[in-house]
């Protein structure tokens, strides 16, 4: 319990840094949004009167405090409203979340059952030369660019062989090409460690005493290896929750879906900085979630990690790895 | 029965020209394999002429190389037999082929491995060639298997009582309920206190010893008629070891079970098994009743190993009655043929000469008086884990088992002399490490003091430190790991001397030369990487490493206890020839009995982080005093059993 609280205590933490980091970031940058959006030539307003919108929007206080009105806004639950349409944040984000969510959950479900496919066929293949296809596959994975891939799919599948439609498709029907494409990028990292540790937990040696007490290979692979295997891909699996999200803004917006990556694109363009700081916070929760769910995994999994003070130690070296990388994403992002 | 042996295995070979009386004839040809037809050789348990259980003959097996069409030939033509209930034990050194022979008998050989001739007989049934369905079968349910390391061979994420059960599941002979129950009777069989619970326990709530039982339950779940057992002790500690082979012991006794025993260690299989084949570079060289691989061994290597086992020399020395001429003399003997005798008496007025220089007319280099440094205590009622040792404790009351249990250690005391060599003797866990350490000035201890060459190595300033480093040497147990894989030899050893900065480029390049001379390692290797050397050239690069700048105490920690008897013995013979010629002082850390016996001047003992004895190395080894002393001593295996009366073993055969 107190493990729990202290975790909590570390996402909130987590939290804080990000939303103080991407607000800083964004205060760095110059120009802001109420220019992005007015100063365009064609709507003729004088330097004057976008000023004037300025100081109503609060775009003329110093950064800081800025920060600290937007700061306490979202302790409130109170994301602010968009500069560029002047809708609630909180409602954009209500709108496009669900989408993604489906999306997210839809990709990430497909992309595990692909890493363990690959895994298992690229170490327990029958033939040598369909392991080292399989072994190969993640780097391949890796290598192909999200927008291209999803581009492709959509060339060959909707236009052209026309399974599926990605013009006003129904609810299940548009999730399929965006999972497939967000797949790519997810199952490759998942894949390459399970590879390698099914290949290292093959080599340990009570693997060998199963086998010298008569299991054929299979027997060895679901009771003997597949747990021990499946801790460092679960790291793994959490890790990559970062790729996900930014594999969401690209895939939305090459198949057009309304979700927090077409939301998050639009925001980037028009420097609508309410919009992104929520994104920031609300990717970063993601995370945290994700990862705490992770560490708690891992005492289930594996009964060395429930006894005692071995736990904290490897949760809390994995937290420095957790709350660096979503910021990096989002300020790839943005 | 050595005659009639001579006759029968001097029978025609299963496949080679007959071979009569080469035993006699022609002992120095070791490299020709010991051909010798089971059929030939009556069965050596009980009954003759009944089948053996497992017979391998003439069986060769290829390694194909990595990158090439070649293969390299790892067994030529290996053939042995175990008989009915009796225990034949493959002897060997690293390298020799006798895991894989392990290996073949079971299909079990790796990826790149290849069987190119031979057969393989269980009772009836041909092993070699068999599908892999077949061979499945006959896994677990004909042939059980005891593997070397207990720590890593349990499936860490499953409960003993799973572990155990796999072998009954995987051949579905019972349901649920009754796996359940047979699994708590092999518990039990094995000797594993209240098996209900360990049945629950996660292997790593086990003690090493525990686990190999465990082992031992899973192997033996479904009553092969054959156990390959492959260095199934290695990994343990003497007392646990004795326990282990007891129980081996007992399975053939009380249920007829046939033993192919694996090991390095002739000792183990002198003292356990009926019938010993030596194998070296993949042959058989020599394959005998125990009894007489000791009383009258035939081949050159196996008269080499006899010589080399530390524990075996103890045992040689006792029968000579030359046991009064103190405990190290035995090497000396080596020095005139070792090889490496070189100028004796190089350095002269040193206090060399026998048990006598540990006397306290010398002064001491070094002096520990009450010296601590605990991590952790358990008291002993507390502790009802480990009954490996718990069962023991009812025998006697020893120092330590009056006391709480130690991690670390606690109140040591004892005086080095100069050109001494102080043994320090425990189990894993003794805290023999620990100490090791604080008189390298490692860690700081927490009570008490240690005076090395003047230093108090609780009260060290930092230039003391430096200057201290120069006094003191540490030499690890693995060479592989103690020296960085990216230096060459020459910038191994002349490392000290930089971190020193001593002399020029030129001087060191000179007294790296010297260094390498004194430890006998050839000149041409200053060039190469780690990794192109045999351990027992790597751990010369160590010693020679610690010597360069000229420490007076060297701390060996288990420094001999990763090499195979031979290299053992040349690094022993070494270390000897440096203490008489360079006048230093060892501190000599060793689970091994034997090695410690014939290295050290005064001993002490160590068991759970307390000092249970120290004293003069004779009068440990020949009048020990405390009970742990002596059940450490009564553990160490003794072929002597054996050889001397055949009747043990007749007892144990039947």
């Amino acid at each position: 319990m107190r493990y729990i609280a202290l975790r909590i205590g570390q996402a909130a933490l987590v939290l804080f840094i990000a939303f103080t980091v991407a607000s800083l970031l964004l205060a760095i940058l110059p120009g802001d949004g109420v220019m992005a959006r007015y100063a365009n030539p064609e709507l003729g307003l004088s330097s004057a009167e976008i000023e004037g919108i300025r100081a109503d929007s609060g775009a003329d206080e110093p950064w800081y405090v800025q920060y600290w009105i937007a700061l306490t806004g979202f302790l409130r639950g109170d994301f602010g409203y968009s500069v560029q349409s002047g809708a609630a944040v909180s409602d954009l984000i209500g709108t496009a979340l669900p989408s993604t969510l489906a999306l997210a959950a839809t990709a990430f479900i497909a992309a595990a059952l692909a890493a363990v496919v690959i895994a298992v066929l690229a170490t327990y293949g029958r033939a040598r030369w369909l392991r080292r296809v399989f072994d190969s596959v993640p780097s391949v994975f890796i290598s192909v660019p999200v927008f291209w891939f999803g581009i492709i799919l959509a060339q060959v599948f909707s236009f052209q062989l026309g399974w599926v439609s990605v013009v006003d498709p129904g609810p299940v029907e548009s999730l399929i090409l965006p999972a497939a494409t967000l797949v790519l990028p997810i199952s490759a990292p998942i894949a390459q460690v399970l590879i390698r540790s099914i290949d290292e937990v093959r080599a340990q040696p009570f693997v060998r005493v199963s086998q010298a007490k008569g299991a054929r290979p299979g027997w060895l692979l679901v009771h003997s290896v597949t747990r021990n295997a499946a801790l460092p891909a679960l790291t793994i699996a959490g890790l990559v929750f970062g790729e996900l999200v930014g594999g969401a803004v690209v895939t939305e917006t090459v198949f057009g879906r309304a979700g927090i990556g077409q939301l998050t694109a639009q925001a980037v363009s028009s420097r609508d900085n309410p919009v992104l700081l929520a994104v920031v916070v609300l990717a970063t929760l993601g995370y945290v979630i994700i990862n705490l769910v992770v560490d708690l995994l891992y005492p289930v999994i594996d009964v060395r990690l429930r006894s005692g003070r071995a736990k904290p130690i490897p949760a809390s070296r994995r937290i420095g790895d957790v709350d660096a990388a979503p910021r990096n994403r989002q300020e790839v992002a943005s | 029965m050595s005659a009639t042996e001579r006759t029968t295995t001097s029978g025609p070979g299963a496949s080679a020209a007959p071979r009569p009386g080469r035993h006699a004839a022609e002992p120095a040809e070791r490299t020709t394999p010991y051909e010798d037809g089971p059929a030939n050789r009556p069965a050596e348990a009980g009954d003759p002429g009944a089948r053996p259980v497992l017979s391998v003959e003439d069986l060769s097996v290829d390694y194909s190389l990595r990158g090439s069409r070649e293969s390299r030939r790892a067994l030529h033509g290996v053939s042995l037999s175990v008989a009915h209930g009796g225990m034949t034990a493959v002897v060997g050194e690293s390298g020799s082929g006798k895991s894989t022979t392990a290996s073949a008998v079971i299909g079990m050989l790796a990826g790149n491995a290849s069987v190119a001739s031979g057969s393989v007989l269980l009772g009836e049934r041909q092993l070699l060639g068999a599908g892999e369905a077949e061979l499945q079968r006959v896994r677990g349910a004909h042939v059980g298997y005891i593997p070397q390391d207990p720590g890593n061979s349990l499936n860490p994420l499953k409960t003993v009582g799973a572990n155990v059960a796999e072998a009954l599941r995987i051949h579905r002979r019972v349901g649920r309920p009754e796996t359940r129950e047979r699994v708590l009777e092999l518990l039990e069989r094995v000797g594993l206190d209240r098996p209900r619970l360990r049945a629950g326990q996660f292997p790593h709530e086990l003690s090493g010893g525990m686990r190999q039982r465990v082992l031992i339950a899973s192997a033996i779940a479904l009553s092969p008629e054959l156990i390959i057992a492959d260095e199934p002790t290695s990994a343990l500690d003497v007392t646990v070891q004795q326990k282990i082979l007891d129980l081996l012991d007992d399975l053939r006794r009380e249920e007829g079970t046939s033993i192919l025993f694996i090991t390095h260690d002739l000792a183990v299989a002198g003292e356990r098994a009926d019938r010993v084949a030596v194998m070296q570079s993949g042959r058989v060289v020599e394959d005998a009743p125990a009894s007489r691989i000791f009383s009258d061994p035939q081949c050159d290597y196996t008269r080499r190993l006899l010589r080399d086992a530390p524990s075996l020399r103890v045992v040689t020395e006792e029968e000579s009655g030359r046991g009064a001429g103190g405990e190290r003399r035995p090497a000396e003997d080596d020095r005139p043929t070792g090889g490496e005798a070189a100028t004796s008496g190089g350095r002269t007025g040193l206090p060399w000469g026998g048990t006598g220089a540990a006397g306290p007319d010398a002064a001491p280099l070094l002096s520990v008086q009450g010296l601590s440094k605990v991590y952790a205590r358990h008291s002993r009622e507390e502790d009802d884990r480990r009954p490996d040792e718990a069962s023991t404790s009812a025998e006697a009351s020893d120092t330590a088992e009056r006391r709480d249990d130690v991690i670390g250690v606690e109140d040591v005391s004892f005086d080095v002399a100069e050109g001494t060599t102080h043994g320090v003797v425990g189990e894993s866990g003794s805290g023999k490490t620990t100490l090791g350490k604080a008189l390298a000035g490692l860690i700081a201890p927490d009570a008490g003091t240690a005076l090395v060459a003047g230093y108090d190595v609780a009260r060290l300033g930092r230039h003391e430190r430096r200057d201290f480093r120069r006094t003191v040497q540490l030499v690890h147990q693995n060479p592989h790991t103690a020296i960085d894989p990216k230096f060459s030899i020459e910038a191994a050893i002349a490392e000290p001397l930089a971190n020193f900065k001593v002399g020029t480029r030129e001087e060191r390049r000179a007294r790296v030369a010297e260094v390498m001379e004194q430890v006998a390692l050839p000149p041409e290797l200053a060039a190469r990487r780690p990794r192109e050397l045999s351990g027992g050239q790597l751990q010369r690069v160590a010693i020679a490493r610690a010597l360069v700048i000229e420490p007076r105490l060297v701390v060996l920690d288990e420094a001999v206890s990763a090499l195979d008897v031979t290299v053992q013995a040349q690094i022993l013979r070494l270390l000897e020839r440096l203490q008489r010629e360079l006048g230093l002082t060892y501190l000599f850390i060793s689970h091994d009995l034997a090695v410690v016996r014939q290295i050290a001047d005064t001993v002490s003992v160590v068991s759970r982080g307390h000092q249970v004895e120290a004293g003069p190395a004779r009068q440990i080894f020949e009048d020990p005093r405390d009970p742990y002393t002596r059940r450490l001593l009564a553990a160490i295996p003794r072929p002597a059993r054996t050889a001397s009366g055949a009747s043990s073993s007749s007892a144990i055969r039947n």
